[in-house]
């Protein structure tokens, strides 16, 4: 991009500009800290200049928006022909709860939904299972029955707004739900839009909601994903969450690449069920982040992730189809960074984490509210936190120039190097045998662990500034007002499902089970079983039962 | 006073580190752990989703000296209280440390059923493990 003269009269000017003012400066005032670092630990030098990028390409490695590698953003004009979605997390209580908190946020402008589920829901069990005492309704909605997925959805176009079901381990059912609950109201798989999560990979090194073995869980995944990219073009069946893994302890760089692995298997999964690439890329390129706590390693995590991303499906999996190789962005600011002192200093935070989407160009926002360290959030947080999108959006200009730190000799080094990094521990992995491997001998579980010690070690060093927490604590702890749960949420979900039971066609429930059974002894895709069941009235701690039966229940992987 | 020897040798604390219900989050709980190793303690980690029985009988068999339980769903004093009621049915007087998310209204209710001490989500390491060293420190005085 320069000249070879210009660069080095720049590194002269540069020498005199060290030797002469810089020098001066410090023999005065030393330097805030002895070393700067990212919060991922990549060294950083005080000043960037032209000799950092000196290789840089502009068309090979940035190139226009739309244009592969896609590191200035996947659509040619971004957020000029449409913003990102604005998609709050939640959900609570019943499904009627949790449809008038949809409804609400809705109402304030949200264009998206996300269906947080309680964990009963999520690890397939029913309401009046032992396990499920005090959990019902807690961090998400309570979801066992179609009956309880139309209340849900009442008054909600399925076809028109777009949902992200978070669900993964349970994914095979609340997919199989949404499906019946379309074909109630007419609209064929095709017609639906949205995605679950369905990453559970990830469920198994970090967020720990599993039910099955890895072997199992994978064929599960498998089913889903093949599923949808044969039936429903608008749906993406699973979302590759880097989010988690840094919640659970691993620096943001290290959650990129583990999560690149875990995509990396996952196409090797579909291609070994003999689908081409260019099939189904698309609809697994999506991916669930956090963004931060750093504005610049977030913004540049995701230019190199992106262009990464484009360049593996292109070079390691010969994908042909642009959209193959374009990786879409969900973001959250992540619940870790949100402190539990003075919570009111959080709505700052995701501030931040937010811009820092908008300048890296991700394709939908999630803000994890103030209020995250205590409880699930108030309708005034979760109002605060769309409102923090919305104003990023219109008020902010941030959205009106694509990808505008472009160029910057910072930003583009920073991108190079996090590229770099990204690239060596995908290698590590590869190395292994894959993600599957690594994970079943431990080796991402134990980096995530070694990282999240090492950050509380230097967040109670003060090495890592958290401000009203390790610096500036106030003495005066101001309490906030926190969302509770209704207390009878249990009760009445208990005494629901239990006269639901009895009051179905139990035959046609157990014919639906037994099949299901005997298709899960077999190769045969489960879907459409887990369809049938849903429609007649069987609950996901049956359906799940039944697939326990079968392929066992799940060890703790991630023990120490 | 005890020297600190003592403390070491009389005081050696056996941690059960315990992870209930459906809730995955275990960084906490691993944290903590790694941190009480380092410090010298014993710990014994149970793994995610167990329920309250298991708990108990884990800390019978292994004879443990007090229980830690990491918990961000919203179940702690549930839990809490479940633990503390089979403890006490099984004549037995282990202390419970309670961490995680738990509201500023209800550390109080969980002290007042008999937790001894809890921390919640930004509690510092050292605090943790100071805590640790005097119930080390106490049992040395009562061993010796």
């Amino acid at each position: 991009m320069f000249k070879e003269e210009e660069l080095a009269r720049i590194k002269e000017e540069q020498e005199k500009w060290l030797q002469g003012p810089v020098k001066r400066t410090l023999e005065k005032t030393p330097e805030r800290r002895k070393e700067f670092k990212t919060y991922s630990g990549i060294p950083l030098k005080a000043i960037y200049t032209p000799e950092d990028i000196k290789d840089l390409d502009y068309l090979r490695d940035l190139n226009f928006p739309g244009q592969f590698p896609y590191t200035r953003g996947i659509y040619p004009l971004m957020y000029r022909t449409r913003l990102y979605t604005m998609r709050q997390y939640s959900g609570f209580g019943t499904a009627e709860e949790t449809n008038a908190r949809f409804k609400y946020l809705l109402k304030h402008g949200e264009t998206g939904l996300s269906i947080a589920f309680d964990l009963p829901t999520q690890m397939g069990y029913d309401p009046d299972h032992p396990l499920a005492r005090g959990e019902v309704g807690k961090v998400g909605v309570s979801i066992s029955t179609l009956h309880d997925y139309q209340v849900l959805y009442r008054d909600i176009p399925m076809d028109k707004i777009s949902v992200h079901i978070q669900a993964n381990a349970n994914a095979i059912f609340m997919l199989a739900m949404h499906i019946a609950e379309g074909l109630n109201r007419g609209h064929q798989p095709k017609d639906l839009w949205g995605a679950c999560q369905n990453d559970i990979l990830k469920e198994l090194i970090a967020r720990g909601a599993y039910i099955y073995p890895l072997g199992p869980s994978m064929r599960l995944w498998g089913d889903v994903v093949e599923y949808c990219v044969k039936n429903m073009p608008r749906w993406q069946p699973v979302t590759v969450c880097q989010f988690h893994i840094q919640e659970a302890g691993a620096n943001h760089v290290t959650a990129w690449g583990l999560s690149l692995a875990n995509a990396i298997a996952y196409v090797e999964e579909m291609l070994k069920r003999g689908l081409p690439i260019d099939d189904f890329a698309f609809n697994i390129s999506v991916w669930n982040i956090v963004c931060g706590p750093e504005l610049f390693e977030a913004v540049c995590g995701i230019r190199a992730a992106r262009r990464l991303w484009a360049k593996i499906l292109k070079e390691r999996f010969h994908a042909k189809r642009p959209a193959s190789m374009m990786m879409r962005i969900f973001m959250g600011s992540g619940g870790f960074q949100m402190t539990r002192a003075e919570p009111l200093n959080n709505v700052v935070r995701g501030t931040i984490s937010a811009i820092a989407g908008a300048l890296g160009g991700v394709q939908a926002m999630n803000i994890q509210c103030y209020d995250e360290a205590y409880a699930i959030p108030t309708d005034e947080a979760i109002k605060l936190a769309l409102r923090t999108e919305q104003i990023i959006a219109y008020e902010s200009g941030v959205t009106d120039v694509i990808d505008p730190l472009a160029g910057s000799y910072f930003v583009e080094w920073l991108t190079n190097q996090i590229e770099k990094e990204l690239e060596s521990i995908i290698e590590e992995i590869d190395s292994m045998g894959g993600a599957v491997e690594a994970i079943r001998k431990g080796y991402m579980q134990r980096i995530i662990l070694q990282q999240a010690y090492e950050y509380q070690r230097r967040i109670d060093k003060g090495e890592l500034i958290r401000v009203g927490e390790n610096i500036f604590a106030a003495e005066e702890h101001t309490p906030i007002k926190t969302f509770e749960v209704r207390p009878e949420v249990e009760k009445e979900r208990v005494e629901w499902i239990r006269k639901f039971r009895e009051s179905r066609d139990n035959k046609k429930v157990k014919e639906a089970l037994e099949k299901l059974r005997k298709a899960a002894e077999t190769n045969e895709n489960l879907v459409p079983y887990v369809i049938e069941a849903v429609r007649a009235n069987a609950t996901v701690g049956e359906m799940a039962d039944t697939l326990r039966e079968v392929f066992g229940t799940a060890e703790d992987l991630a023990a120490l | 006073m005890l020297l600190y020897e003592e403390v070491f040798e009389l005081g050696k604390l056996k941690v059960l580190m315990a992870k209930p219900g459906l809730d995955g989050h275990d960084r906490g709980a691993k944290v903590v752990s790694t941190a009480l190793k380092e410090a010298g303690f014993d710990v014994i980690y149970t793994g995610r989703h167990k329920s309250v029985d298991e708990i108990v009988s884990m800390a019978l068999n292994e004879n443990v000296d007090v229980i830690g339980l990491s918990i961000l769903s919203g179940v702690h004093l549930e839990v809490s209280q479940e633990v503390l009621k089979q403890l006490k049915e099984k004549g037995r007087d282990i202390p419970v440390v309670v961490g995680g998310v738990i509201p500023d209204k209800d550390i109080p209710k969980l002290k007042e059923m008999g937790v001894i001490e809890v921390f919640p989500v930004g509690s510092r390491l050292e605090d943790i493990v100071k805590f640790f060293d005097k119930l080390a420190e106490e049992k040395a005085k009562k061993t010796k």
